[in-house]
């Protein structure tokens, strides 16, 4: 499905000029004149991004940014303004913001940032889409072979993980064995770059928030400690 | 007959002051006339030939006259030795003290009654001289002398003389009271001029009896007209107000004051009238009158430096409040910036998207109409405020109209609302409906109320929560009330009175001056303020503003 641009302004007559504008440059637009308008819509997980104004009634720019960003679908957004200070822009910058424009930028500017967005939404949504799958290849490890596998990609020796985890070194290098078979990879190398793509961290290793499925138990065979 | 009441300053006895006793004489000699020859001589005082007869002596007795019979004839002047005095009455004897034996010839009467030696022979000449005059015309001109009397008084009195029966009657009138009145009369009229001579301010008073004036050694310092510049009332009519237009207009004006001031015993009230003196210079001066007899004293006072120190201090006035406006404009300005920003913003965007709809083929033309109805809605939207703004900074003299509120309101709101929305200040508005228009100046009103706003608004600002509201409502039949009210806190209890005056401000950066400029509006247009404060919730600014039917009506009136 193409991306969408969502225009966010409570000024009707803007908002409706810059959908002119940017359907005549090729892209595909939505307008809505408020902030609650826009969080409403159908289809709220399409991919594209978000041009708002910063000064709105009820729901700012700014606290559109925050709800946007920490949704299921975090869109770029980029604010548009009729105010041009400087305070005003770090403030939103700071906030998150993809861009910032005023309402009186060059069409080439805005043409560009827009461009810009739509082409960050496509990259952010493959990374994801990526992590969810490696996050779900790391599913079916158990909790011990993540604690392993965590020791690993820290760079420790199997004498220091087993150290570190309480256990015997043998069984690290069980764990080692089985995990590697699970994921389907050989080096340590490619279990680094898995987790790393995975978005995993140490912690993730350790933590509950991996998605595991249930062939998430230790391998049978485990040695005895 | 004579007039007692004239104040006419002239010497001498007048013509209408002998007719009185030669009337009475006249109608005496035409009844003894007829009684003459039927009677015979009785005794009578006068010895000799010539004597009364008793009847006509008994007339003339009894006429209240003081009268005196002498047998001098038209052909006998004083001198010659028959002029002997035959008859006194008992007035001429209460009045002069002499009677017939004190003084039997006239040369006697004459060296009593005019001791002095040039006086008795200038009076016996002139009596020589009429005698001449009665034997043609049978009687003589009055003449005014001073007789001593047998006490040694000095007496003011009217001789006049006719014949009757060849004899001669010589009746007397005491004007002595008389001449002293008048005497009193002139001599306070002359003090008075004297006093209204030396008088430092400028006076001129009319001359009694005509339209001569004078005017005092002031006056002709003050507009350089001296008497002979001006000798009548005319003249000065002319030469103070040389414009015929205008002249008439200072007479309309003054004349019915004049006949107020008649009515009613007072003043002719003071006006201000713009006077052209001798030297060309135009002076703007108060002119009143005092009624003094029947002159009137009239009194100019120099108004032409405070006329302009007046005009200097609305002058700075306006000033002020034009620089005040143009601060509010600035506080204004970065939300008017962006009100203008959308529109403009619109108008490019729409420009741009038409650009490249023209570079596709075929050219979508119903969009490029739509594009081109938005461009001129939105010209006209920057163009409103822009307006809204030029006006605010219009300078230039009260200029009062009838306005209806809801204009105000309208022309207000959009100026002030975008900063209040930046700074997240809600504002209510509420108007009663049916309310009459208020006679005010456009732009100062809009300067009231938006000061009134923004004052408001920036205490909620600096309270960190809070609301203003807008109310507007009729006061009284002829009045409308504005209230703002907001939620900033208010100010300590007895600071109210401060807080209207100049540089006293709440605010870090606050200049001050837009209560003290919000009072002095309200003055200007004879409205009224109130402030309710409450400390610790908010205050409320009632502005009371008259209503343009009954503000005229008050004007008219003055």
């Amino acid at each position: 499905m193409k991306p969408i641009v969502h225009l966010v302004d409570d000024d009707e007559s803007y908002v409706r000029s810059l959908a002119r504008l940017l359907e005549a440059a090729g892209f595909t637009t939505r307008t809505y004149t408020s902030a609650a308008a826009f969080l409403a819509r159908p289809g709220a997980d399409g991919a594209g991004c978000v041009v708002t104004d910063l000064q709105m009634p009820d729901v700012s720019g700014i606290d559109l940014q925050g709800r946007v960003a920490a949704s299921a679908n975090p869109l770029p957004v980029l604010f548009v303004t009729g105010r041009g200070d400087i305070p005003t822009s770090v403030r939103a910058m700071r906030g998150g913001a993809e861009d910032f424009l005023t309402k009186r930028a060059p069409m080439e500017e805005v043409l560009a940032a827009v461009t810009r967005a739509l082409e960050r939404d496509a990259r952010e949504r493959e990374q994801r889409a990526r992590q969810a799958a490696v996050r779900r290849r790391f599913g079916v490890l158990s909790q011990r072979e993540l604690d392993v596998l965590g020791g690993v990609v820290r760079g420790m020796l199997n004498k220091q993980i087993a150290a570190d985890l309480g256990i015997a070194e043998r069984t690290v290098k069980f764990h080692r064995t089985a995990l590697t078979r699970k994921l389907g990879v050989s080096s340590v190398a490619e279990i680094t770059l898995l987790a790393r793509e995975a978005g995993l961290t140490s912690v993730d290793c350790a933590g509950t928030e991996m998605t595991r499925g249930p062939a998430a138990a230790d391998s049978p065979g485990l040695p005895a400690e | 007959m004579t007039n007692a009441g004239q104040t006419q300053s002239f010497a001498g006895g007048t013509p209408a002051r002998g007719a009185w006793a030669a009337g009475l004489l006249g109608a005496a000699a035409t009844l003894l006339g007829r009684v003459a020859g039927c009677l015979r001589p009785t005794s009578c005082r006068a010895s000799g030939a010539d004597r009364l007869t008793a009847d006509l002596a008994g007339v003339l007795e009894h006429l209240p006259v003081p009268l005196g019979v002498t047998a001098i004839g038209p052909h006998q002047g004083w001198m010659h030795p028959d002029a002997r005095v035959l008859f006194t009455n008992r007035r001429f004897t209460e009045l002069f003290g002499y009677d017939a034996d004190d003084i039997p010839t006239v040369r006697d009467w004459a060296e009593r009654a005019y001791p002095d030696e040039a006086y008795r022979l200038e009076m016996l000449n002139w009596w020589d001289s009429q005698l001449q005059r009665l034997e043609q015309t049978g009687e003589t001109a009055s003449q005014e002398s001073r007789i001593t009397t047998r006490s040694g008084t000095v007496l003011d009195v009217v001789i006049t003389a006719l014949t009757l029966d060849g004899r001669l009657v010589v009746a007397f009138r005491d004007v002595s009271r008389e001449n002293q009145t008048r005497m009193a009369m002139q001599q306070s009229e002359r003090q008075l001029q004297e006093i209204i001579d030396a008088a430092p301010m400028p006076l001129s008073y009319r001359l009694s009896g005509g339209t001569r004036i004078r005017v005092n050694a002031a006056f002709t310092a003050f507009c350089g007209y001296s008497a002979a510049d001006v000798p009548t009332i005319e003249d000065w009519f002319q030469r103070a107000y040389p414009d015929p237009e205008y002249r008439r207009h200072v007479l309309a004006v003054w004349e019915p004051l004049v006949e107020r001031a008649r009515e009613t015993g007072g003043r002719v009230a003071p006006r201000l009238y713009r006077v052209t003196c001798k030297d060309g210079a135009v002076r703007d001066v108060e002119i009143s009158g005092t009624l003094a007899g029947d002159t009137i004293i009239v009194q100019l006072v120099d108004l032409t430096e405070r006329i302009r120190a007046e005009q200097v201090v609305r002058e700075q006035r306006e000033q002020l409040a034009h620089v005040q406006r143009a601060a509010l404009l600035g506080e204004l300005a970065a939300a008017l910036a962006h009100e203008l920003n959308q529109p403009l913003g619109a108008i490019q965007r729409n420009a741009e998207a038409a650009g490249l709809l023209l570079d596709r083929s075929p050219v979508d033309l119903a969009a490029l109409r739509d594009i081109v109805t938005d461009i001129h809605r939105d010209d006209l939207r920057a163009g409103a405020v822009l307006d809204r703004i030029r006006n605010l900074l219009r300078r230039g003299p009260l200029s009062l109209e009838a306005m209806p509120v809801a204009a105000l309101i309208a022309d207000v709101i959009p100026l002030v609302h975008p900063a209040m929305a930046t700074a997240g200040v809600p504002l209510v508005v509420s108007q009663e409906s049916g309310l009459p228009p208020i006679l005010a100046d456009r732009v100062l009103a809009q300067q009231l109320l938006l000061n009134l706003l923004v004052n408001a608004s920036e205490a909620v600002v600096l309270r960190g929560t809070g609301s203003v509201s807008l109310l507007v409502e009729r006061a009284a039949d002829d009045a409308v009330r504005i209230s703002v009210s907001d939620t900033g806190g208010g100010v300590p209890r007895g600071m109210e009175t401060r807080i209207l005056e100049p540089f006293v401000s709440t605010k870090p950066d606050g200049m001050g001056m837009g209560l003290p400029i919000v009072a002095t509006i309200v003055e200007e247009h004879a409205g009224s303020l109130r402030i309710d404060n409450e400390p610790g919730r908010g205050i409320t600014m009632h502005v009371t503003l008259p209503a343009a039917g009954a503000a005229l009506a008050v004007a008219g009136a003055t």
